[in-house]
């Protein structure tokens, strides 16, 4: 599905270099449930986002499905996040102004659908993940774990291919963080998403189906 | 804790330097209009030369008589006939004095046309009009019994008919094809000031008109001095006597036989005034000042209006700022006093920038012609008034955007938003 | 997508309400000046009906009241007037004469209309000093003035008021020994300044004791010959008075007295607005970089640059929207109510060039933080707490 290919990338400040990945090669299999593993500041996050088109790496080849990411607009890029991506984030990143249903119909939005096939199927995403009746609360009346279910709603909208999340569980309780991986869990399953997780969280990674170890910016296993 | 403020301010003001920008050159474009506008009416309303003694005298420009049975009426100012038996009876002004209203006329000197203004006035004219004597003195009652065709000219006249600054009294000058002998040249004033400003002044019996005319309606206008203002309503009250018994005259005009008598003597403003409304202007002036304070008001709403948005865009940037201080104790008052003397010194820069402003403005105005003589100044009036505008601006801007800002809750504060 | 924009504006409503409120005021504004502005041009276009170019106005007092004097008199000043070749048509008129501060109004009857109207007393030649021409009818001559019901010449706007669709050629207004017959209808005559509307004015032939003048001279007389032309008609009489004006800079002073304030309150406007756009530049710029997260968001889920740069010109399009419905709903009783009688289409216009005024301005405004939202990337905004 994503084939990374000795990814490195490098910040610049204007007095220090920092490599944050050091050649990093992987290879994400259809309708397999990756994490990706490591302590803080060892390049998980750049990883992930790089994985996502939101980042570029400062050299390595990406290539999904098969076509190398390089020559891709803008434009092309973002409809591929737009169709084929979904993000789920530790802070949940939810718009506050608007209630949860507009929230999961995002995606939608930015693909031509119409107004009643988007309140279907954010109904139906919303059902999925247990929130069907709190549709027209705004995030700031949600707690920490529903919040992430609208996220992960709002992840799965739009039928995408694979789904990113950075730590989904990070800021939640064990309770509630368990049962955010559950949700995933059969997604991957049932649904057959490939998604790849980055989590600091031995538990959790080991509930997942592959496990990559990053120490410093390097693979490690 | 003031000087704390003061640093914190100039801190804020340095660190965002477009908002400063925008906040400034709102505050001090809006109040330096204001300025100029407040210099402009001080202009117009104040004693000035050489009416310097304005806030003493009543005015009396206009006589009318009413028919109204028909609903028709005459208005207009009085005759010599009217001011010599009638207005000079009166005895609580100090100095009665009278001149007409300004014509003009043309001067043909060296293949250019000079057009000039003139009045006809009598001698006490220039002891209620004080003007500056560049050269010669007034026309008195003895050239006036003489039959002397004498005349006063100002410095204008005397640069365009004879040339820059040379002396001229004594020398003749042809005014409607009538040989004056110069006896004076004046300072001249700005137009503004009706009831004095000329180019020329002539004694009122040299008139082309048969001045003995047994009419009450007339070209002159008359000035009653007092020896106080607080005489001024006095006064008032003996014309409005002298008018209660004034005979009603009998037209030939079978169409208008008048039986009402309508005229009163105004300070200046209210003789404005007085046109403007067919009444007794001296007791409608709040009106004018209100309309002048709620003007400014409205005026300045859209401006108060950007700055609080403005306000408010800066403190909500500042939200962890103002979320940490309140973590570390500052109450929501000591907070609220911060924002409003912050906004209060801003606008107080404002203010000295649309001062400074003001003064290139007004040097403009004075300089470039548009009015002849103009004097606008920013006395202590205009200043103080401008003061007091800055003040009320940043209160009036400050005030909400501080509410707002003390209303925040430290949490969000922290996180830096609504 | 508009749906989406409307509720997070209503949302926020609160901190938009002043946003708001400022496009309300500033369209008020923006409809006063549009307004004004469509007035004065659509009057300004009107052709004046009349050629002030090389016309004096001559502004004689014999300072006399016996009306028997001044018929000599004037003879006396016909005679001098013809001797002068650069005199081409002169006519003695009642004192309210084009561009001059004086007016002198009378009212006309018709059919139990009581139209008030200027009425300006002429000479015949009167027509060939100003060069008026006329859309309908006659000008009186000399034979005219001996009838005993006088010759009117009227203008189109005086004609509506008094018959409407009737032909007014041939009908009589007033009663008993003041019957006037018209006989000439001019399109337009802007005697006050060259912004006024079109008025009612008529023009009859004058009596014995009209005394001020209009000459028309030839191009390129000078002021030597003024003087000297002056001159000898003053000296004609003992106590004569005589100013001479030019007519062109009669008409340049009464149309400075309107335009100026016009100026003025162009400048105090176009400054009110300036300060609002700078206002609404800066809180914009603020909002958005407040929303880098949310930006990121959206970038994340599949939303372009164009996506970004559209949606924070559309929310300040709609907020624009809103402050421009309340004004609208105010500038539109205007029309409604007919207020200051002036023409329905001026204050539509007048609503339309304020409307696009206001949306070029947010535009604008908008444009380059809006730019600059959508150039955020997206990684970087997704991960600044």
């Amino acid at each position: 599905m994503i084939r990374l290919k000795n990814i490195e990338k490098v910040y610049r400040t204007s007095t220090i270099e920092t490599l944050a990945l050091n050649s990093i090669s992987l290879e994400v299999a259809k309708g397999e449930f990756l994490s990706i593993m490591g302590p803080s500041g060892c390049g998980k996050s750049t990883l992930l986002n790089i994985m996502g088109l939101l980042d570029e790496p400062s050299k390595g080849d990406i290539s999904v499905g098969g076509e190398s990411i390089r020559d891709f607009s803008d434009k092309k890029i973002a409809r591929f996040r737009n169709q084929k991506l979904g993000f789920i984030f530790q802070s949940y990143h939810l718009i506050n102004d608007l209630p949860v249903l507009d929230n999961v119909e995002l995606p939608l939005l930015y693909r031509n659908v119409s107004g009643d096939e988007r309140t279907r199927l954010a109904t139906e995403a919303l059902q999925k993940v247990g929130l069907g009746n709190r549709m027209k609360h705004y995030p700031s009346q949600l707690s920490g774990g529903q919040k992430q279910r609208v996220a992960i709603a709002r992840a799965i909208v739009g039928n995408p291919e694979i789904i990113l999340a950075d730590e989904p569980t990070g800021n939640l309780d064990s309770a509630m963080g368990n049962e955010i991986m559950e949700i995933l869990i059969n997604l991957n399953k049932q649904e057959g998403t490939t998604i790849v997780m980055v989590t600091h969280d031995e538990n959790m990674a080991k509930k997942t189906s592959r496990l990559v170890r990053l120490f410093d910016g390097s693979q490690v296993l | 804790m003031f000087k704390n403020y003061l640093k914190i301010t100039f801190a804020v003001l340095k660190r965002r330097k477009f908002f400063t920008f925008i906040s400034l050159f709102g505050i001090s474009f809006t109040l330096m209009i204001l300025v100029v506008l407040t210099a402009f009416v001080n202009h117009l309303v104040s004693p000035g030369y050489p009416e310097t003694k304005r806030d003493r005298c009543l005015y009396i420009d206009k006589f009318e008589q009413i028919d109204t049975l028909k609903n028709s009426r005459r208005s207009g100012p009085v005759s010599f006939h009217y001011i010599k038996n009638y207005v000079s009876r009166l005895t609580s002004p100090e100095r009665i004095g009278f001149s007409s209203f300004t014509n003009s006329v043309n001067a043909y000197v060296k293949q250019t046309k000079v057009n000039l203004f003139y009045k006809y006035t009598d001698a006490n004219f220039w002891k209620i009009a004080d003007f500056e004597f560049l050269e010669g003195k007034p026309f008195t009652e003895q050239n006036i019994a003489n039959n002397d065709f004498v005349i006063v000219i100002n410095d204008f006249t005397r640069d365009k008919y004879f040339g820059k600054g040379v002396s001229v009294v004594g020398k003749n000058i042809e005014i409607d094809n009538v040989n004056y002998r110069i006896i004076g040249v004046v300072r001249g004033c700005p137009i503004t000031r009706t009831y004095v400003s000329s180019d020329v002044y002539m004694p009122y019996n040299t008139s082309k008109k048969d001045y003995m005319r047994k009419e009450l309606a007339g070209e002159y206008i008359v000035l009653l001095l007092a020896k106080d203002a607080g005489d001024l309503p006095e006064i008032k009250a003996e014309y409005q006597s002298l008018i209660a018994k004034l005979p009603f005259r009998n037209y030939s005009d079978k169409w208008f036989k008048p039986n009402k008598i309508h005229s009163t003597a105004d300070t200046f403003i209210g003789s404005f005034l007085s046109q403007l409304t067919h009444s007794d202007g001296d007791a409608k002036k709040h009106y004018v000042y209100l309309i002048l304070i709620g003007f400014a008001l409205l005026f300045m709403s859209l401006p108060a209006i950007n700055l609080i948005n403005v306000n408010i865009s800066r403190i909500m940037e500042r939200a962890s700022e103002i979320g940490i201080r309140k973590a570390f104790g500052a109450s929501s008052r000591t907070l609220t006093y911060q924002f409003v003397i912050e906004n209060v010194i801003l606008t107080l820069i404002g203010g000295v920038i649309a001062l400074l402003l003001s003064f290139g403005v007004i040097y403009y105005i004075n300089n470039s012609g548009m009015i002849p003589y103009a004097d606008l100044t920013i006395n202590w009036k205009v200043f103080l008034t401008a003061v007091i505008i800055s003040l009320l601006f940043g209160l009036l801007s400050g005030v909400y955007p501080a509410w707002r800002m003390s209303k925040l809750q430290v949490v969000q504060a922290l996180k830096g938003g609504e | 997508m508009l749906k989406h924009l409307f509720k997070l504006i209503w949302k926020k409503k609160k901190s938009n309400f002043l946003m708001m409120l400022e496009i309300f005021v500033s369209f008020l504004i923006l409809f006063a000046v549009w307004s004004l502005s469509v007035y004065n041009y659509r009057n300004y276009a009107q052709p004046s009906g009349l050629d002030s170019e090389n016309v004096w106005a001559v502004f004689l007092n014999f300072n006399t009241d016996k009306d028997s004097l001044k018929i000599i008199y004037k003879d006396l000043v016909r005679q001098k007037l013809k001797s002068h070749p650069e005199v081409e048509a002169f006519s003695f008129s009642s004192s309210n004469l084009p561009y001059s501060f004086s007016s002198m109004n009378n009212g006309f009857t018709y059919k139990k209309k009581d139209i008030s109207s200027q009425v300006m007393e002429v000479d015949p030649d009167y027509t060939k000093v100003l060069k008026l021409s006329l859309a309908e009818g006659r000008w009186f001559t000399e034979a005219d003035k001996a009838a005993k019901i006088k010759p009117l010449i009227i203008t189109r706007h005086l004609k509506e008021a008094l018959f409407g669709n009737e032909n007014a050629l041939g009908k009589i207004t007033g009663e008993k020994d003041d019957r006037k017959q018209v006989i000439g209808i001019v399109e337009c005559f802007k005697y006050g300044n060259d912004f006024q509307k079109p008025e009612n004015c008529a023009f009859t032939p004058s009596g014995d004791w009209q005394t001020d003048l209009l000459i028309r001279v030839k191009p390129g007389t000078s002021i030597d010959s003024e003087a000297k032309i002056a001159k000898e008609i003053s000296q004609l009489g003992k106590d004569w008075s005589l100013e001479i004006q030019h007519l062109d800079k009669m008409k340049a002073t009464k149309n400075r007295i309107v335009w100026v304030p016009i100026l003025i309150l162009l400048i105090v406007c176009g400054f009110l607005i300036f300060n609002v756009a700078l206002g609404l530049f800066g809180v914009l710029f603020q909002t958005i970089s407040h929303r880098k997260q949310e930006i990121g968001v959206r970038r994340a889920i599949g939303a372009t640059k164009s996506h970004i740069l559209w949606q924070f010109i559309g929310e300040t399009l709609v907020i624009a929207t809103f402050g421009l419905t309340l004004g609208i709903f105010f500038a539109m009783q205007f029309p409604l109510l007919n207020v200051f009688d002036v023409d329905k289409s001026t204050y539509l216009l007048g609503i339309l060039f304020a409307v696009i005024t206001v949306y070029l301005l947010v535009i604008t405004c908008a444009l380059f933080p809006s730019r600059q939202a959508s150039q955020i990337y997206p990684a970087v905004a997704l991960h600044e707490e």
